[in-house]
C-alpha cells in the first residue's frame, strides 16, 4: 500500500495549470481574471488579475492600493508570463519604487535570454526605461536582484512584516520600438 | 449508624442497587472520573459561553454557534465530502488538509442522529473529547494511585487551557484519545493494536505520522532489532508497517479523487502561501512580534523544555512531544500552535508527574489553566482569529 501511494505522490494526474501553480510553485495565480489591454497599454499592477497579453505570474504578492511587491519568499526570480512573444527592438517602461533593502541596488530586467541593468537610485516612486532588441521571441520578464533580499523586519527595526520585499511595481508598459525612439514620438 | 437505627426505611433493593453501583464504581474508577471531569469541562465551557452571550452577543447557547475556523472546513467533509478542485472564493483553498478520519465521525453522527453537518461535527468532538478524557486515565492507569491522583489526571483533560477546540468541532479530541491508546497499547506491547492505532492517528492529523517513531523507539528498546529480524516476528514488522497506514489510504484517496496524493502539502503552500523553514529561526522571528506570536514562541519554547525533561526517563514521549512542537513552527507563522502543543498526551503527562506532589502547585496550575480557558471561550465568541 505504501509502494502505491509513492508511485502516486510521484506521478500526479493533473493539469498543467494545476501542475504549475499547485506543485511546481512556477506561478503564483491559479486561473487569474484577465483584462483587455495591448502591451502598449500596459499592466496595471494595482488591478486584480492581469491583462490579456500575461498569461500569470511567480513572486508576486496580491494586488495592493498602488502595486505589486515582489516577495523573495513566493521566487526567488519574479517572473511575469507572457501569451504572446516578443521579438525586435521594444522599450519597457516601468514605473517601480525599491523596498528599503534594494535602495542604490542593481537588478536586472530580463527578457528571454537577453538581460538589461538598472540602477535603483530613487528612493521614491519613479520611472524607469530599458531598450531590449531580442533576436529570438521571448515570452518572460524577469526581475533579478543582485543579492538575497532580507526580511523588512530585519531592515527597517520596528516594522513587523517578515516577507522579503523587492521591488513595488505599479505600471509597465511594452512598446514596439526602442526606447530612443519612443522618446522622440512623444 | 444504620437505615434502620435512624428509621428511614430504604428497601433492600435499592441497597443491593447501591453496593452494586459502589462495586462498580471501584472497579472502574476510570469511567465515572472521566464521565465528572467531562461534565466539569461543559459546564465550565457553557458558563463562559454564556459570558460570551451577555457581552458579545454571542449565541452560546445553539451548538452551531461553535462550529467555526476550522469546524466549517471538517463539517464541509462531513457534508459534502471532499472538494474535487480549488474553489477560487476561498483564494484557491480546498478542504484537502483536513484529513478524513475526524469528519468520519462527524459524518457517522449525522446520519445516527439526524444533525445537519455544523452540529454533527461538533457533536462528534464532545463525545471524543470524553474518550479522551478516558483514553488518557487509561494510559496512564498504572501510574495512578489514588481517586484524588485520577481526578487530578481527568482534570488536567478536561480543564485545558484550549478546552474550546474540544467543543468546537475541531480533530484535537480524536487525535488525544488515539495517541493515549496508542501508548497504552505499546506500553503493553500489543504490537498490532498499536499499529493499528497509529493508522487510525496519521489519518487524523499530518504530524500523527511521528507516532511511528515512538513505536520504533519502544519496539527497539524493549525487544531489540537482532531478535526481532532472527525470530522474524511479524507481529512487530506488521504493526510498524500499518502505523502510515491511515496517511497512504488517504494520499491514494485524492490521488483517485483530484489526481495529487499530496494535495493536502501543496495547498499549504500554494493556496495558503505557508514556507517551510527552520523552526528555531521562524521562532525567533515570531519571538519579536509583541503580540502573541510572542506567547505563542514562549509556549513553544517551554514545551521543548518540558520534552527535554521527558528525555531522560521517557524518551520515546520527549522525542514525540519534541517533533510535534517542531513540525508546525517550521511553517512559519505560528497560528494555531496552541492547540497543536496543549492537545498532546505526553505534556499533560509531565505536567501531571509535576504537579502531582503538591497539592499548591495543583491550584496554581488550574489557576492559570482555568482562566486561560476562559479567556479563549469567550475569544472564540468574539471571531478573533488569536483562536483559528
Amino acid at each position: 500500500m505504501e509502494l502505491y501511494s509513492g508511485y502516486a505522490v510521484l506521478h500526479p494526474r493533473v493539469s498543467p495549470n494545476y501542475r504549475a501553480y499547485y506543485i511546481d510553485r512556477k506561478t503564483d495565480d491559479w486561473e487569474p481574471p484577465h483584462y483587455s489591454a495591448t502591451p502598449e497599454q500596459g499592466i496595471v499592477f494595482a488591478r486584480s488579475g492581469w491583462p490579456q497579453f500575461v498569461r500569470n505570474s511567480s513572486g508576486f504578492a496580491d494586488p495592493g492600493s498602488d502595486g505589486r511587491w515582489t516577495d523573495a519568499d513566493r521566487a526567488q526570480v519574479p517572473t511575469l508570463f507572457m501569451n504572446q512573444s516578443f521579438q525586435g527592438p521594444l522599450c519597457i517602461e516601468m514605473k517601480l519604487q525599491p523596498s528599503p533593502a534594494e535602495r542604490g541596488h542593481r537588478i536586472q530586467i530580463a527578457l528571454g535570454p537577453e538581460a538589461r541593468d538598472l540602477w535603483l537610485s530613487d528612493p521614491a516612486p519613479a520611472e524607469y526605461r530599458v531598450s531590449f532588441d531580442p533576436i529570438q521571441p521571448a515570452n518572460a520578464l524577469q526581475f533579478r536582484f543582485d543579492g538575497p533580499i532580507p526580511r523588512v523586519e530585519d531592515v527597517t527595526p520596528g516594522i513587523h512584516d517578515s516577507r522579503r520585499l523587492g521591488l513595488q511595481i505599479f505600471t509597465l508598459r511594452i512598446l514596439s520600438l526602442s526606447c530612443r525612439q519612443s522618446e522622440y514620438s512623444r | 449508624m444504620n437505615s434502620k437505627s435512624l428509621g428511614i426505611g430504604i428497601s433492600p433493593k435499592a441497597q443491593t442497587l447501591s453496593r452494586r453501583i459502589g462495586l462498580w464504581c471501584n472497579a472502574h474508577p476510570e469511567l465515572w472520573v472521566s464521565a465528572v471531569a467531562f461534565v466539569v469541562s461543559c459546564c465550565f465551557l457553557y458558563g463562559f459561553g454564556q459570558v460570551a452571550h451577555w457581552t458579545e452577543g454571542a449565541q452560546s447557547t445553539r451548538w452551531t454557534s461553535f462550529c467555526y475556523w476550522d469546524c466549517s472546513w471538517y463539517s464541509s467533509i462531513a457534508g459534502n465530502g471532499y472538494d474535487i478542485v480549488p474553489r477560487k472564493e476561498l483564494k484557491n483553498s480546498a478542504n484537502w488538509s483536513f484529513f478524513p478520519l475526524f469528519p468520519l465521525t462527524g459524518s457517522a453522527c449525522k446520519h445516527l442522529f439526524h444533525l445537519e453537518a455544523h452540529a454533527a461535527t461538533v457533536l462528534a468532538a464532545k463525545i471524543e473529547y470524553f474518550t479522551a478524557i478516558l483514553a488518557f486515565l487509561l494510559w496512564m492507569g498504572p501510574r495512578l494511585r489514588t481517586v484524588n491522583e485520577r481526578f487530578l489526571a481527568g482534570m488536567l483533560v478536561a480543564i485545558n487551557p484550549y478546552l474550546i477546540y474540544g467543543h468546537a468541532g475541531y480533530s484535537e479530541p480524536l487525535y488525544f484519545t488515539l495517541i493515549c491508546l496508542g501508548f497504552w497499547a505499546l506500553e503493553r506491547q500489543k504490537w498490532i493494536l498499536a499499529g493499528l492505532l497509529g493508522a487510525g492517528i496519521s489519518a487524523t492529523r499530518i504530524v500523527g505520522v511521528v507516532f511511528v517513531l515512538v513505536y520504533a523507539i519502544v519496539f527497539l528498546r524493549e525487544v531489540g532489532l537482532r531478535p526481532t529480524l532472527r525470530d522474524r516476528s511479524l507481529r512487530i514488522l506488521t504493526g510498524l508497517a500499518l502505523c502510515p497506514l491511515g496517511l497512504s489510504l488517504y494520499s491514494l484517496y485524492l490521488y483517485h479523487h483530484c489526481g495529487d496524493a499530496l494535495a493536502f502539502l501543496h495547498l499549504q503552500t500554494a493556496a495558503w502561501h505557508h514556507t517551510i523553514m527552520n523552526p528555531f529561526v521562524s521562532m525567533t522571528y515570531s519571538y519579536r512580534d509583541h503580540g502573541w506570536f510572542r506567547v505563542w514562541t514562549v509556549m513553544g519554547l517551554a514545551g521543548l523544555a518540558v520534552s527535554a525533561w521527558l528525555m531522560r526517563r521517557h524518551p520515546e514521549y520527549g522525542v514525540f512531544l519534541a517533533l510535534t512542537i517542531l513540525i508546525p513552527m517550521s511553517q512559519g507563522a505560528p497560528w494555531g500552535f496552541p492547540r497543536y502543543l496543549w492537545w498532546q498526551p505526553p505534556l499533560l503527562f509531565a505536567i501531571f508527574l509535576a504537579l502531582r506532589r503538591s497539592v499548591g502547585a495543583s491550584m496554581v496550575y488550574f489557576a492559570f489553566a482555568g482562566g486561560m480557558a476562559s479567556f479563549m471561550v469567550i475569544a472564540w465568541f468574539s471571531r478573533t482569529n488569536i483562536v483559528v
